[in-house]
Parts: structure tokens; sequence; C-alpha cells
């Protein structure tokens, strides 16, 4: 009796557990990391998150502290490990540039689609911001895409396949050049207001961050539709894709110039001035977050939580504090060379005298001296600081040999040796020909590298912000626009800009077309504007013309040396010496090709409605 | 009639801990006669990982089996489940001192909290006959579900047959039988699933937590991101296997031995569909469907003999295995040209093949150089020096690239395509001696980076046989002396120039047999060790992988590893020696 009543309910025992842990449910668990879509449209905090997920994809080529990309053009080379010394020994190839960002593009579409279905619950003039920033950050993907590829597909909603078979209702043409240059007009028009919500903000898009996009947009327009139709061969396409009409030029400077106007204009915004030291405000402008009225809209850091690795990959070498990486971009001579001095000469270094003899300077920074005060917030140069540390820059020394009657040049591979004097030979910081991690040319780089304590080790890393668009651009391009328009108030700008940087007010009397690209060159440098701005005059294939004889498209540097001659006056001076560096391979190459990079054989063969790019 | 159930509750956990101090490194200057602090790190690391796993399974047989006279019948039907729950945080910190291991919260600068699980569940059953244990037969049936795919294609359902014949039952055998104790053929087929193509929760649409971030307004904002289209549509790849095979034993069982012939095909590869391709700018590609396959084909044997010589016992076996991968179909191939179809293809090809350049030469001469009609590096021999490889011009077309590429070797990071061993056994007295080997072959290795740039990396390390057996100039100062010849070509600095190109002389087919076990062993004799109390004393002595006998010795490398340049540590040889005492 008893065991069969154990058998019955052994069996019953296990049909229950089958019955109950069978099928579906055992397989099924809440997902803990997937949020559905009414969740996210109704709650803004979310939708914030949503908005920040976007903010960090933003496209860009050299820009977010991209050290690899400022080696790659004629500011600096790059003198970090020899595996990547391909960026000082490469040309610019077909694909340099290329871009085809429809993901974020249709993330983008699909927020504006369903912030519309689904948030009910929001409020009107809330909706209105969230919808603005996304219309801005789509605006500012179709720049990133219509500056290194020309016209492109311009999709404005989801783009859904019917899976009937043909894909040709979902095969977008692209769109003509000027057309992408008039949408992102157009948008930013639409939502300039409707983002005034933030205007207190600096790492959300509000009304001015809108109008900046616009002036830089309207002035790249504007200087495609002119310089392109200058040239021997416009560069154009049949349908248009590729090439802007000239007619249309004035009108889009026109437009630069008024979003420029209407920023520089408001009081929000003022040129960073805090620091009476000219050189160190320079600096400052960029590393100081706190009363900052420069920057109109950055991509901001927090230390260890979202922080960077450029002070990390830059600092001077003896300064750093992690026992590894340090000095991977050098400067060149010919970026040291573009900043003027103050009286008004061109920033040509003297190092030689008219006879060809080297200049004995007293101090290391003497031949330094009097030039514009952005050199010293872009650049560190021999005879400076960094964090309240003495820089030390020597490259060897200049030794008198009493038996031969003459000088000559010696350095060590040791750095921060010394010489049989008992005095330095070669410096901790170099610059060292040749070698990795230490300046090969002379410069190390000062601008984005912060002085923040702890920012150059790889635990702590760096937090200072990357500016997008500032206040100091906005000054350039209604220069620029105005100067190409006719309008003689185009030189005060660049004056006032100048002001800031140390020169006598009303510095410029006769404004020239080459004046406004140095001024921009000085002002902008390694803010991912070099590389589009000489594409935009189509100037780049003159100046990055391949030619080991060009100053522009061949890295210089500038190596200082001790003068080592007891007893004599000159004993303890420092001359300095021009160099072509040893790891400095290749001249800068730009080719019609580059204006305008390939399209992706595959996107091509997604697309067959797609037209190349010419040159390709 | 028979119930059993199996429950299982396994808790895992690990931990990691990790502390790196900051610390000075200090130079010594002559001139002052003191020690300055001239490099280190300021900054030490802290990190902590916490890992747990808990894993369920549970299984409910029930079993059934009746002998009939010369009929035998068993069945047997099973539930199985199984789940798997995976949590890690992880924790880390820039330590304010090297002194106190204890985290702040202040001093965080890495957190993460993480989550996976993976369920499956299944039905089983399998009905077993034999009649007088000469015919054999098996039938097998599954019903499998995973948890990666979407409701509606979660089962998948996998059948199987084998049978067998015991021949040497047969009455015709009879005679046989002495000499062949027991022949046996049998053959099977049947399928299994495989689990591939998506991962957890690849069928849920929505956001995903936690993907990017941005700093607004001076705050850290976690951000959120599209998930994009979901999977719903893929379900188990069918693994299909397929065996013949025959067990045999001769001699009063001295003898025996198996020989099996097997092919598993692997069918429902998730691919696109792309008959249909949508532009980029869609985002979006048609969803993969279960559409390619390809097989596992080989052979396998094992033979044993073991017999007496007066005291001495002794054991040798033998067993072989060659197995291929094959690819067999992909959903409709395109090719650009007929040179992309041969070079490209793996339509019903062997996978895994390398394919490089033949090297059928050496230039001996700066003369023969200049004269030669072939270009070797693309620059009209330029850079080719005396004792650098001549490339065959497959061809003909006077120079060398891609189109000359040819299979020349195995894959090197697959398992060996025939592997083979042995055991021998001897007893004698209480001596006892066991080597067991094995071996593989159909495996290649590249011969690349230290190991064939001299200085590599620029000052790196080079292997003396790279610096010593290499065509070099008798004078090295004088460029007009003689060139005498070696086995590697004339070095170049960091880089080995246009014999850097893939090709056979740096590919190295690889055959080798290792003995992998040796044991020599003394078991006392009962007599002597009853004394002390003991069942049973035996004292042993053990290497571990003693010698390999293999073709790669002039790379002075172990022959079982993929890394190019040999750098990794090399299987090591270990003696052992010790004693077993049974009280």
């Amino acid at each position: 009796m008893k065991t069969k009543y154990i058998k019955v309910s052994v069996i019953a025992l296990i049909c229950s557990i089958l019955t109950t842990g069978c099928g579906d449910s055992w397989l099924d668990k809440d997902p803990k990391t997937i949020i559905t879509e009414d969740q996210v449209w109704n709650n803004p905090d979310l939708i914030i998150s949503l908005l920040a997920n976007y903010y960090d994809r933003l496209p860009h080529l050299h820009g977010d502290f991209n050290t690899g990309g400022m080696a790659e053009i004629d500011d600096a080379m790059w003198s970090g490990t020899f595996d990547q010394n391909s960026k000082n020994d490469f040309q610019y190839g077909d694909n340099y540039g290329q871009i085809w960002e429809y993901g974020l593009i249709r993330d983008i579409n699909l927020a504006l689609e369903n912030i519309e279905a689904y948030g009910d619950n929001l409020k009107e003039d809330q909706k209105k911001l969230f919808i603005g920033e996304l219309k801005f950050q789509r605006a500012f993907v179709y720049f990133e895409l219509v500056k290194r590829m020309g016209g492109v597909p311009l999709i404005k909603e989801q783009l859904i396949y019917d899976f009937s078979g043909d894909p040709s209702h979902v095969q977008v043409p692209r769109a003509k050049e000027e057309e992408i240059y008039d949408f992102i007009y157009e948008e930013t028009e639409a939502i300039k207001n409707d983002l005034a919500g933030n205007n207190g903000s600096k790492s959300r898009a509000n009304t001015y961050a809108a109008l900046a996009l616009q002036s830089r947009a309207m002035l790249y327009a504007g200087s495609l539709a002119k310089y392109n139709n200058l040239m021997a061969s416009p560069i154009t396409t049949p349908g248009g894709e590729v090439g802007m009409p000239a007619s249309r030029a004035n009108e889009y400077y026109e437009k630069s110039l008024t979003a420029a106007k209407t920023i520089l204009g408001s009081s929000n915004y003022q040129l960073y001035r805090s620091n009476p030291n000219l050189g160190e405000n320079f600096y400052d402008m960029l590393n100081t977050k706190d009363g900052n009225t420069e920057v109109i809209f950055v991509k901001d850091y927090l230390p260890i939580l979202k922080s960077h690795y450029f002070a990390y990959d830059n600092i001077v070498r003896s300064i750093s504090e992690d026992n590894e990486s340090s000095s991977a971009l050098s400067p060149s001579l010919s970026l040291v060379e573009s900043f003027d001095y103050l009286d008004g000469t061109k920033g040509t270094l003297r190092y030689k005298d008219a006879n060809g003899d080297y200049i004995f300077y007293d101090n290391l920074s003497d031949i330094f001296e009097g030039k514009d005060a952005r050199l010293y917030g872009t650049v560190i140069y021999p005879g400076t600081t960094f964090k309240n540390t003495a820089v030390n820059m020597q490259a060897g020394v200049y030794v008198w040999d009493e038996e031969t009657g003459e000088y000559r040049l010696s350095v060590t591979p040791t750095l921060g040796a010394n010489y049989s004097d008992g005095g330095l030979w070669t410096g901790l910081d170099g610059p060292k020909d040749n070698e990795r991690d230490v300046s090969n040319t002379g410069f190390y780089i000062r601008k984005h590298v912060t002085d923040a304590a702890l920012a150059s080790t790889r635990g702590t890393r760096a937090d200072n912000w990357w500016p997008w668009f500032r206040l100091g651009e906005v000054y350039l391009n209604a220069a620029e626009a105005a100067f190409e328009l006719g309008d003689p108030t185009a030189v005060n700008y660049i004056n006032t800009l100048r002001e800031r940087a140390g020169f006598p007010a009303n510095s410029i009397s006769n404004l020239t077309m080459d004046i406004i690209r140095n001024e921009r060159r000085v002002e902008l440098a390694f803010e991912d504007h070099r590389y589009h701005d000489l594409r935009r005059w189509r100037i780049a294939h003159e100046v990055w013309n391949g030619s080991n004889d060009s100053e522009d498209a061949v890295v210089y540097g500038l190596y200082p040396y001790r003068v080592v001659r007891p007893g004599h006056p000159d004993d303890g001076k420092f001359i300095y010496e021009k160099i072509r560096p040893d790891r400095f391979r290749q001249p800068r190459f730009f080719r019609m090709a580059n204006y305008y990079a390939s399209i992706h054989q595959n996107d091509l063969n997604n697309n067959p409605k797609l037209v190349k790019n010419p040159f390709h | 009639m028979k119930a059993k159930a199996t429950v299982s509750y396994n808790y895992t956990n690990s931990e990691f801990d990790g502390f790196q101090y900051s610390y000075d490194v200090y130079t010594y200057n002559e001139a002052t006669d003191e020690y300055v602090r001239s490099d280190g790190s300021d900054a030490g690391w802290r990190y902590q990982v916490y890992r747990s796993v808990v894993a369920k399974y549970g299984q409910f047989q029930l079993n059934y089996e009746k002998q009939l006279g010369d009929h035998y019948l068993s069945v047997v039907g099973a539930y199985e489940v199984s789940d798997y729950d995976n949590n890690i945080k992880t924790m880390g910190t820039v330590p304010p001192n090297n002194y106190l291991p204890l985290l702040a919260f202040a001093d965080l600068n890495d957190f993460y909290d993480g989550w996976g699980y993976e369920a499956r569940a299944g039905y089983i059953g399998r009905i077993n006959y034999n009649y007088k244990n000469k015919y054999l037969v098996e039938l097998l049936r599954r019903y499998d579900a995973s948890y990666l795919y979407a409701p509606g294609k979660r089962w998948g359902f996998f059948p199987g047959v084998s049978a067998g014949w015991r021949i040497s039952e047969e009455s015709f055998f009879e005679n046989i039988r002495p000499v062949v104790n027991d022949l046996k053929i049998r053959g099977s087929v049947g399928q299994t699933g495989s689990e591939a193509g998506v991962s957890m929760f690849g069928f849920l649409s929505g956001y995903d937590y936690g993907n990017g971030n941005a700093v607004l307004d001076g705050n850290l904002v976690t951000g959120i991101r599209p998930r994009g289209l979901p999977v719903t549509n893929l379900s188990w790849e069918k693994n299909t296997s397929s065996n013949i095979g025959l067990d045999i034993a001769l001699f009063d069982n001295k003898l025996t031995g198996t020989i099996d012939f097997f092919k598993k095909t692997i069918s429902g590869i998730p691919a696109p569909r792309y008959d249909v391709t949508l532009p980029t700018e869609v985002c979006y590609s048609l969803p993969n469907e279960n559409l390619n396959k390809n097989a596992y084909k080989g052979a396998e044997w094992i033979v044993t003999y073991n017999d007496y010589v007066g005291d001495l016992f002794y054991t040798v076996s033998a067993n072989f295995t060659y197995s291929r991968f094959h690819n067999l179909e992909t959903y409709k191939p395109r090719f650009g040209s007929s040179w992309d179809e041969y070079r490209n293809s793996i339509e019903n090809r062997y996978g895994g093949i390398w394919w490089g350049y033949q090297v059928v030469g050496r230039f001996q001469s700066q003369e023969q150089i200049d004269n030669y009609p072939v270009d070797m590096d693309g620059q009209n021999n330029r850079t080719l020096l005396p004792g650098d490889f001549i490339y065959k011009d497959v061809n003909g077309d006077g120079i060398i690239n891609s189109m000359d590429e040819r299979p020349i070797g195995y894959p090197t990071n697959w398992a060996p395509m025939v592997s083979f061993g042995g055991n021998i056994g001897l007893e004698w007295k209480g001596i006892d001696l066991n080597i067991d080997f094995s071996g593989g072959g159909m495996q290649s290795w590249c011969q690349d980076y230290e190991l064939r740039n001299a200085y590599h990396g620029g000052g790196g390390n080079s292997p003396v046989y790279l610096l010593e057996d290499r065509w070099h100039r008798a004078d090295p100062y004088d460029n007009n002396s003689e060139w005498i010849a070696g086995y590697y070509p004339a070095i170049r600095e960091g880089h080995s120039g246009p014999n850097a190109k893939n090709s056979d002389f740096w590919l190295t087919n690889v055959r080798y047999l290792r003995i992998r076990n040796l044991e020599l062993g003394y078991s006392l004799p009962r007599s002597v060790i009853s004394k002390i109390g003991a069942q049973k004393l035996r004292i042993y002595g053990n290497v571990s992988n003693l010698v390999s006998f293999d073709n790669v010795g002039k790379y002075q490398i172990d022959p079982e590893i993929e890394a190019r340049a040999a750098v990794v540590y090399p299987q090591q040889r270990t003696i052992l020696v010790g004693f077993n005492v049974t009280f």
C-alpha cells in the first residue's frame, strides 16, 4: 500500500515538474538593459540620454583630440611610436576623409518620427527644444558629409523596404552640393529660436550654436561657389552633385555674415581676455571652463568619468606624469613662422643673418621675442615653461674647435646628458632627430594640452573640452564674408581679433585674402579647420604640392644649440639651425582627387543611383 | 520501469584584485655624484572584478527495458532544462597612495555592472533493440529549444538512427571464430543543433541603456542607443553526422582494432539572401537566414596488440585520425571575374588553404638580377640583392603580383588535420614501462616578425641563425667584395625587402611526433612490503614531453605553436619522481 502510494506520488511529482517547467516560459527572462519606445519618449531624462548618445557620435575629421589626424597636415608631424610613422610618409589617398554616416542620420530621423508618435506627455516647448536639438545634430552630420563628399542623398525620414523584391523605392540619388548647404541653412533657421531654452548651456545646442553652424556652413558654401569656378578646370559633375554655381557665392557670403553678426551682437559671448598676459590668455581660453565667454558649443569631458588622452599623448616629455608615451605631435616650423611679429613684420624666424652666419642669442627664447601672443598659447618653444616647470629643450652644443678654428655641431643620444664642460649637452626634452616620444622639430604643442594635475596619466586622463564652435572663429567668418562682399567693415573684425593677440589697435589697414587666410591658420590651429579651409579655397593642391623644395609641403624643424667656447663672450649663447626631420619622409601631397573623397565601393554597389565623385 | 531525476545547482564565483603602485626611477649623474629622479610613474592602478555564475540543471528520465527470449528492448524518455545566470561587477580607482588597499568612492574611475543569461530546454527519446546481440538498432530523437531565437523559432527537431551487425555471431562465422573473435560493422546517422548568428535578446527592439555618454551642462549623462532591427527569422544550425565503422578482435582478443569513416555536415549557417541589395543609407540590411553549408570529413583507426612472452606482458597501440574541413555551398555565389572565382571561391573546396608565392631559386649574382626578365619587386628589381628569392611567375606575365598566388600550405591556426599517436606498455616482474606518443601533420607555421626581419620593428632582437646563416659580402665595408651564400637572404634593417612576400620559403608544413609521456615504475614485491603493513608500494619516474621528432628544428621552435615569431611559452619538459603506497 505504502509503496504504491510512493510510486504514484513520484509519478505525480515528475508530471508536475514536466508541465510547469516546460515550454517557452523557462527561456524568457526580463531584459535588464533594454528600454522600449514609449518608455523613452515620455521621460525627458531618457530623451536627454538619447541626445547624449548622439552628441557623443557627432562626426569630425581632425577634431575631438585626434592626435593622429593633426599629424597629417602641414601644421605638425608625428613624433610618437615608429609603427605609425606612415603619418610622415604618405600621400592623401583617394578615400582620405571618406565618410558615409547614415547610421546616425537614420537614428536621428527615427527619433524625430517617434517623438511625434509617442511623446504625448511632453510639454510643448520641451518637445520643440528636443526636436531642435535633434535637427541641429542632423544638420551637423550633413555638414560633415557635404564638406568631405560633396552632395549626398538627403534623407529626412526613415527608409522602409517593403520586401517586394524591388528596392528602387529606397534608392535615393545624391542631392546637389548646393541643396545640402541650403538644407543646413533652412534647418538652422527653423530651429534657432526653439533652441533658446539652452542658451545658458555650452554642451547642448542653443540658438548661437545653430547660428555658428550656419555661419561656418554658409562661408564654406560661398567660398566653394567662388573658388571652384575660378579654377582652370572647375571640379563638377553633370548632375551638380559636386560644383556650386558661381552666381550664388554672394548670397551665401551674405547669409554667413548675417549669422556671424547676430552672434557678435549678443551679450552672451565675449572674446576671452581674463589674463593680462595675452600668451597665457590664449592658452587659458580653451583650458579654463569657469567664466569662459568664448566657447559657444563644446564637447565636454569630466575627470576620470569621461576623459581623453590628449595630454597623455602630447605633453612635454620631461613633464609627463606617466612612464609611457608623451610627445606624439611636433608642430612645424612653417606653423611657427605663420605667427607674425607684433610690429607687423612677417613671422620668418631670424636664425641666420644676411651673410648666412648664425645669429647668437643670449637666451633660448629671444628668437621668438615680440611675436604674436597666440604663438605662446599654441606652441611650446625653447626657453618657456609648462605647468610652472621650465621646458628642457636643447638639441646639442655648438663647440668651438681651437685646432681647426671652426665651430661644429655636436649632439648626444642620451637625453639630459651633460657635456664635458659640465653644462647641458642635449636636453631631456630634445629636440632629437629620428626619435619617438620627444619633439623632432624643436616645438611641442601647448594648445589643448591641459595642465590639470594627473591629466597626463592613464588613470586620470584629461578633462578639457573640445571647442566645436567659438567666438574667435565667428570673427574670422565675418571678416572673410565681409571681405568677399566688398564690405569695408571686414578689416575691423580682423583687427579686433588681433588686439586679443597683442597687436596694437587697427594693426591692419590694407586687408587682403592672404592676411585673412593666415589669421585663420594662426587663430584656429589644431582645431580641425586647416584641412577644410585649404580645400574650400582650392589652394590645397598648390600648398601641399608634394615637392621636396616646398616650405609648406615639407615639415621642417628649428633646433637650438648652446655655444661652447670658454673664455669667449659668445660662450653660453644660443644658435638655431633649421633641419628637415629624418622621420618626415614624404612631403604632403594633395591631388585634385582629394577635393572630394571617393565613395566606398560597397555603398556604390548597394545603391546604383549614386554617382561617383570626380577623379575616382 | 525506472524513473530517475537529476537536479544540480552550481554556484561559481571569481574575484580579481589588482594593485599597481606608483614608483620612481633614478639615474646617476656623474658630474654632481647624486641620484636624480629621471623617470617613473606617478599614478597607480587599482582594479577589482567580482563575478558570480549560477547554473541550474535538471533532467527527468523514465526508463523501460525488457528481455523477451532473444529480443531485447529498451525505451528511454527524458526532459532536460538548463540555465545559466551570470553577474559581473568591476570597480577601478586611482589609488591615492601605495599603502591602503581599500577602495574609496571619491577615487573611483571605473565601474561596471553587467548581466547575461542562457537558457535551454529539450525533450529526448531513445529506443534500443537487439536480437541475440547480433543485430542492433537504435533510434534517437531530440527536440531542443534555445533562448536566443525569437518565440516561434526556438524549437528544433533532431533525429538519429544507428545500426550494427555483429558478423562474428553468425553461424557461417563459426569456423573463423577462433581467429577472428569479434567482428562488428556499424553505421549511424544523426543530427544535433548549434546556435549561431544571434546574441542574447537579438529578437527584441528598443534602446540599449548605457551606450555612449556625454557631459551636458557639467553632468555626465549616460546615453541610450537604438537597437536596430530585431532578428526574428533565424533558428538552429543543423549538424548532420554520419559514420560507418568496423570493430575487430583477433587471436584471442590479443589484437583489437577499430576503424571509422565519418562526415559531419553543418547546414543552415546564417547568411544574407543578397538578391536584393538595399542601399547603405537604409542602415539595415536584409536579415540573415539559415542558408549556407559546410562539412568535416575524415577517417580514423586504432589498433592494439597485447600479449605475454613468458613473464613479460606487453601492449602496443597505434591510432590515426584524419579530419578535414570542407566548404560545401553558399547562397548564390557571385564573382567579379574568373580570377576572382578561382582565387576567392569557397564552393566545394577545402577550408583554411594558405595561398602564397612559390620560391623556385635564389639569385646568385647581381648580373643575374640585372638580366632577369621577371619583375620581382614591382620596381624593376631595383631593390634586389644576390641571395634574394626568385618567385615563380605562374601566369607568365613578367611581373610577380597577387595573380601569381597559388595554394602553398595548410592553415596555421587550426588543429593539425592529421594526428596520430601510439602507446607502448611493458610489464615484467613488477617493473612497468609506459611510453605515449602523439604527433600531427597537415598543419603549417608561418615564420614572420622577429624570425624573418632582422632587427624587426627598429632595433628588435634577432635569432642567431638569421644573422649568421645568410647571404653577405665577404667584407661588409667593401662594396666590391664577393658575396657569400647562406640560407637566409641578405638582411635589411627591420624588414625583409622584396623577400617579404608571403611565400613557401617562410611557410613550413609541420610534421612532428612527440614522446609525450614516459613512465618507468617498480612495484615492490608483496613479500617485502607486507613487513611494513602495506598492500602496495610503487616508485616511479615520469618524464613528460621528453623529445619531439619534427621538421622545425632549424627554426628552434616548438612544433605545436601558431605564433609567427614564436613569442609564446613552449611546452615544458617535466620530470617527476614519486611513489605510491596503499595500506
